[in-house]
């Protein structure tokens, strides 16, 4: 009996494997597609990328972009936020932009750059020199949270001369591959979608197969706990060994030191208010706990967090779908009043808009509960703890993330700083001890500078083969 | 020997009330003369109101005086209604503040109310454990509520006004059949309250349920079966003034699934239907519509069905019993009474609190704030606070959406004219589990 579904199921997966080219008719193509691309200028892509510039100020790019709003909208995006990903899509295009990713110092890629242009060959001395390649095929995960990630993967793939095989979350399937089918661009020759929805049983057997069977080079995963536990399964069946690219869910940390923020109040709310709200706080910066260094309870003590919920109410969008997570929400206000914290929240829109001030440790420290909302549930709250100093951070930190509440984020990505510089070796260092990515201020945390690496990953770097060339055999570099 | 009325079961017939420690608290004590002089169910809407506002600071400092290891006080404070935690209450503390101490009932799921009681040191005999059915998933156990005797003591008498309000009349005499078993009266609140108050002002209690024997991993609910012996006798019973208590799920199984063959079987074991309850019966009705068929979407349906087989009197002619529906909840000490109503009548089944529980609609589950003046016919989230309860600060949001009526002093039923002493509302929904609550069986 056992033997007969061992059977049963080994067949399937071979027919699979069978439906797969029948399925995805451009998996026949993609060795001679390499072919092409590697020998194809990366010069001759790039200049494509810089011309979508011109095309997106278009009647017809301006469109597009629209469509890609209003789908995104229609998905649940709030507007502002739809606003934002095709502002900063845009940005992508940019003479700075491409530059900063392509020649990047802080990778070391500054050596391509020869008059402008990216020379994939470099002499590095006499005896050292570099040839920087496409890789071949990559696979590429999409996550729900935001577009900019996946789409800026997409185009340092292509860039880089590689078949770009994307997998999207449900929200984008359809919004995107009309997006990128329709731009005027070899590219879309090079860049497939699989039009899969993981959500689908069916579905999720194709994409096993998928990710298994072909000899991918490089697969980059953006996504949650649950789709990096899936990929990454899966990945391991792949006898290929493509390198992984996990860009993990992570989160962000606020830092603010009273006195410092007293001194600009009214333009730190305003900064500190956009840096919660942004993106529905659901940004892997976005900043989901606080911490109060040299606070006293002065004057403004109270109006400083009172004020930040009116600023934040000025843009606030309700997001009345989930009456669950409201009384969850209205739960856990009260286990932190019950606990001696401090809870601010809104006239206007009550519970939604919540900030918890809570002293010497975070009061949500259960392991396993009920009552709590974890980060990707919550919209506009954050609990700032007060503390005497960096150790305490340190301490509630490395223990934050067995806490429900955290347990399906991996760590602290960036640190958002409103403190002066004579908190700065300690800011260091505290993103040192935690593994922190980033120390930013609230201009940079929707925001990246396009020299910074994504989580330790330089994208470009890793959609590239790096063959060195030593010895004697430099010299015809 | 036990002192538990049902063949070991229930609420003890002697709750001893004196021999506990709250027993000389001024809180107690006033409750109880409110509670005798007079059915204070029968006041105006504007003397309820003065009663709740005279029972605030007394109600509050009764948790204060009475506070274990001082949760009440730092609670007071924390929650916004004291100046210190020494317990100093807020000066003009109004009704509405009270929404400040709210509970989910979710947080009275395992031992959540554990911390809130206020009693040390108590023991099983001094108060009952009720639970809900421990069948949702996805929580960590069912609504568990401890009620000392002390309590049940006062339940007695609300629940008593409220019974006799809805009836009209002092209900001191008739027989009664409950459609469960009387097990069940160990831990089910609306069966455990109802039979002893009943049982109290001397009537017949009857189960028409008994627990089978089954497989030791089986649930009380799956060994449930019907007890034809004390169904047939009450039945038979000539007593003018009968109470047949049932869910709906009861009357579906009693007088609609059965077809044929069964039907007739039922009719030779029971003698029923029709069901015959004296000129004075009533059929009183709770519950809600889980294990019922999907075609059945309201218990309206099935009261409509079934009006013709019980019938208020004696023989064939008699009309319609009326039916008054219930809302009990795990989480409440006081029902929230329905008046008696023909079962063919298209008027929607109001329930009213006591007045001893302050009721308010609340926004939405966004928005908790109390609603000042409910619009007719809109849904709000309920929620209510048992000034008679003394185990815990029983500041209930139970999860239960309900229809704001129109401002009424009275209404008419089909006992005759009732006043009202504080607005009811009309039962809509249960959250659903994607909107914040677990769906709880049995109640609704």
């Amino acid at each position: 009996m056992i033997n007969f579904f061992k059977k049963k199921e080994i067949t399937k997966k071979i027919n699979h494997k069978l439906q797969l080219t029948k399925i995805f008719p451009w998996i026949t193509k993609l060795e001679d597609n390499y072919i092409n691309l590697s020998n194809q200028d990366i010069n001759i892509r790039i200049n494509e990328i810089l011309d979508l510039k011109k095309y997106f100020k278009t009647q017809i790019g301006i469109n597009q972009l629209l469509d890609l709003k209003d789908s995104l909208v229609t998905s649940g995006y709030p507007e502002n936020a739809a606003q934002l990903e095709i502002d900063f899509f845009l940005e992508l295009f940019e003479d700075d932009t491409i530059k900063n990713l392509l020649f990047n110092d802080s990778a070391g890629l500054h050596l391509h750059q020869k008059n402008g242009y990216f020379n994939k060959k470099v002499k590095v001395n006499k005896d050292f020199g570099l040839i920087r390649t496409s890789i071949g095929k990559v696979f590429i995960v999409g996550s729900s949270n935001t577009l900019l990630p996946v789409l800026t993967s997409l185009f340092l793939s292509y860039i880089a001369g590689n078949n770009t095989v994307v997998q999207l979350s449900s929200l984008h399937v359809n919004c995107v591959p009309k997006l990128i089918e329709n731009i005027p661009f070899d590219g879309s020759k090079h860049i497939h979608f699989t039009n899969l929805l993981r959500e689908k049983e069916e579905d999720l057997s194709l994409i096993e197969a998928l990710v298994t069977n072909i000899n991918w080079n490089v697969i980059n995963v953006w996504g949650g706990n649950n789709s990096l536990n899936f990929y990454n399964k899966i990945i391991s069946k792949n006898t290929y060994r493509p390198r992984i690219v996990n860009m993990e869910p992570l989160t962000g940390a606020l830092i603010i030191q009273q006195d410092y923020f007293e001194q600009n109040l009214d333009v730190n709310i305003k900064n500190l208010s956009s840096s919660i709200q942004i993106m529905g706080q659901q940004l892997c910066s976005s900043p989901t706990i606080g911490f109060l260094l040299n606070y006293n309870f002065n004057q403004l003590f109270d109006s400083i967090f009172e004020n930040i919920i009116i600023d934040i109410e000025q843009n606030y969008t309700s997001n009345n779908s989930d009456e669950s997570n409201s009384i969850k929400l209205d739960r856990m206000i009260n286990l932190a009043r019950d606990r001696g914290s401090t809870v601010y929240t809104s006239s206007k829109f009550s519970n939604n808009i919540c900030i918890i001030v809570s002293k010497n440790q975070s009061v949500f420290n259960e392991y396993d509960t009920t009552n709590l909302l974890n980060i990707h549930e919550r919209r506009n709250f954050i609990e700032i703890i007060r503390v005497e100093n960096f150790t305490e951070i340190y301490k509630i930190i490395n223990k934050l993330f067995i806490n429900f509440s955290y347990k399906e984020t991996k760590k602290i990505q960036t640190l958002l700083s409103f403190a002066d510089k004579t908190f700065d070796s300690e800011i260091h260092q505290l993103a040192s001890l935690i593994g922190a990515y980033r120390i930013i201020d609230s201009n940079y945390v929707l925001r990246r500078y396009p020299m910074e690496w994504f989580d330790n990953y330089n994208l470009f770097s890793e959609f590239t083969n790096l063959i060195s060339v030593v010895g004697s055999k430099v010299e015809n570099l | 020997m036990s002192n538990k009325p049902f063949n070991g079961n229930g609420i003890p017939s002697d709750l001893n009330e004196s021999s506990s420690k709250l027993y000389t608290d001024e809180y107690f004590q006033l409750l109880k003369k409110t509670l005798t002089a007079k059915n204070i169910v029968n006041n105006s809407k504007e003397e309820t109101k003065n009663l709740q506002k005279s029972l605030l600071y007394p109600y509050l400092e009764f948790f204060i005086r009475n506070d274990k290891d001082d949760f009440y006080k730092k609670l007071f404070f924390n929650r916004g209604i004291a100046k210190d935690q020494k317990g100093t209450l807020n000066d003009n503390l109004e009704l509405i503040d009270l929404i400040k101490l709210r509970v989910h009932s979710d947080d009275l799921r395992a031992d959540g109310q554990q911390q809130r009681l206020i009693h040390k040191d108590i023991t099983k005999e001094d108060g009952m454990n009720f639970m809900s059915s421990g069948t949702t998933v996805g929580t960590n156990g069912p609504v568990n509520v401890f009620r000392s005797n002390i309590s049940l003591s006062l339940s007695r008498l609300t629940n008593g006004n409220l019974i006799d309000w809805s009836i009209g009349k002092k209900v001191d005499e008739g027989e009664t059949l409950f459609h469960m078993a009387p097990e069940m009266t160990n831990f089910l609140a609306f069966a455990a309250i109802g039979s002893d108050f009943l049982r109290d002002r001397g009537l017949g209690v009857r189960f028409g349920a008994k627990v089978n024997n089954g497989p030791a991993d089986s649930t009380i609910w799956q060994r449930l079966g019907p007890d034809i012996k004390q169904m047939k006798s009450f039945f038979k019973d000539k007593n003018p003034t009968k109470y047949f208590i049932a869910s709906g799920v009861g009357l579906y199984k009693m007088f609609m699934e059965p077809k044929g063959i069964k039907k007739l079987m039922m009719k030779l074991a029971l003698s029923a239907p029709p069901v015959y309850l004296g000129d004075n019966g009533v059929l009183m009705i709770g519950g809600g519509l889980k294990r019922l068929p999907s075609s059945i979407t309201s218990l309206d349906q099935i009261v409509k069905n079934t009006g013709d087989f019980i019938l208020a009197g004696d023989n064939k002619n008699a009309p319609p019993a009326p039916v008054i529906d219930m809302l009990g909840l795990t989480e409440s000490l006081n029902v929230f009474i329905g008046v008696p109503t023909s079962p063919h009548s298209n008027d929607p089944w109001i329930k009213f609190p006591h007045p001893l529980t302050y009721t308010a609609l609340l926004k939405s589950p966004f928005d908790l704030t109390p609603v000042e003046n409910p619009k007719e016919s809109e849904e709000y989230l309920l929620f209510y606070v048992n000034l008679m309860t003394l185990d815990y600060v029983e500041a209930i949001i139970p999860g239960d959406f309900v229809k704001a009526t129109k401002d009424m002093d009275s209404i008419d039923t089909a006992l005759g004219k009732r006043n009202i002493s504080q607005n009811g509302f009309i039962y809509s929904r249960r959250a659903e589990q994607n909107e914040g609550f677990k769906i709880r069986e049995g109640c609704g």
